[in-house]
């Protein structure tokens, strides 16, 4: 049933993915200001808003997982945690690269990068915690990940507080007609990807807990050397 | 010789004040960009000839279409290159997240059999 389901999505997706670029190349008009370039925005968004909604995820269950102890929560602030790196890391090149084209430069020290770079090497910082760590990583890495969640606001308002060249948080409530449309499926195309991968993660980091804790019984027991 | 001094001080000091008055004017006028006084005449002698019209536009037709498809085609290399990125990532997390799976089955199945050989023994 589950694995049906998970078909299914997966299904889903694939169609999304070539109705969006349906959408985004066919149907929404050129922007007159960045013209063929602008079409970088749709995806870049998207992936931008599953970062926050990654490292939410991871923030909020390594709070459950320091409040509770459950394994679970551990699990999936684990999963939320890797997809935050993974969409960080396509931000950010989507971003230097739409910056290349349209500012002609692959970097610049601005407010939103330079935070959004921060924010991204945290996530890195937690991943490898939680690698590398050994014993007892998990309650260091979980507070690594509430302090990432924290830092959503400062990456979000950064393009108010301070002059930045990147665009304000007005560009998505002002797109009218196709390219509206072209914008909400693509959110709601990496909304459902998010949702899969994090499953498919949760799943490898279940097994994996379950795995360390049969070895242990099997140490115990004297089953195993 | 003081008063040599003096005389070229007097023709000098108010040749460079006029200088610098007049350089910003002479500047404004350098930077507008010439306007030729034959164009309104120009213009409306070819709003009259079609055919002159038509010679035109296709003198300068490869020169813009050559512009246009500079830019196109540097717009469609980032564009390409970006969405290249971002599937790429995606894949390579999925295949690290396969591997990993594959690599935790064959953990549980070592585990198992020594177990099963533990018990056995």
């Amino acid at each position: 049933m589950k694995r049906g389901i998970y078909l299914a999505a997966a299904a889903a997706c694939i169609v999304g993915i070539a109705g969006t670029l349906y959408l985004i190349f066919y149907r929404a008009p050129i922007d007159r200001l960045l013209l063929f370039n602008q079409k970088i925005f749709y995806y870049h968004v998207a992936n931008a808003w599953m970062l926050g909604a990654a490292i939410i995820t991871c923030g909020v269950s390594s709070l459950l997982y320091l409040r509770t102890r459950q394994g679970r929560h551990d699990d999936l602030a684990r999963a939320a945690g890797e997809l935050a790196v993974l969409y960080g890391a396509i931000v950010l090149v989507t971003g230097s690269i739409w910056g290349k084209a349209a500012w002609d430069i692959w970097w610049d020290w601005d407010a939103r990068l330079t935070t959004s770079l921060l924010l991204w090497m945290t996530m890195v910082g937690y991943v490898l915690v939680r690698q590398y760590g050994g014993p007892g990583s998990e309650r260091m890495a979980a507070g690594l990940g509430v302090f990432a969640t924290v830092n959503i606001p400062l990456v979000y308002f950064s393009v108010k507080i301070w002059r930045t060249l990147h665009p304000q948080t007005s560009v998505v409530p002002g797109l009218q007609g196709s390219m509206r449309a072209a914008m909400w499926s693509s959110v709601a195309l990496f909304a459902v990807l998010y949702v899969l991968f994090l499953l498919a993660r949760m799943r490898v980091a279940q097994g994996e807990r379950r795995l360390s804790e049969l070895r242990e019984q099997a140490l115990d027991a004297g089953l195993i050397e | 010789m003081p008063n040599r001094m003096t005389r070229y001080a007097r023709l000098v000091v108010p040749a460079a004040l006029a200088l610098a008055l007049l350089a910003p004017v002479g500047l404004a006028v350098a930077a507008e960009p010439y306007r030729s006084p034959m164009r309104e005449q120009c213009e409306g002698e070819l709003a009259k000839d079609k055919g002159w019209q038509a010679e035109l536009r296709q003198s300068v037709r490869p020169d813009v279409h050559q512009e246009d498809a500079n830019i196109t085609m540097r717009n469609k290399k980032h564009v390409v290159m970006a969405y290249g990125a971002l599937w790429g990532l995606s894949v390579i997390f999925l295949v690290l997240m396969w591997l990993r799976q594959r690599r935790l089955v064959a953990e549980m199945d070592r585990l198992a059999q020594q177990i099963a050989k533990a018990a056995a023994e």
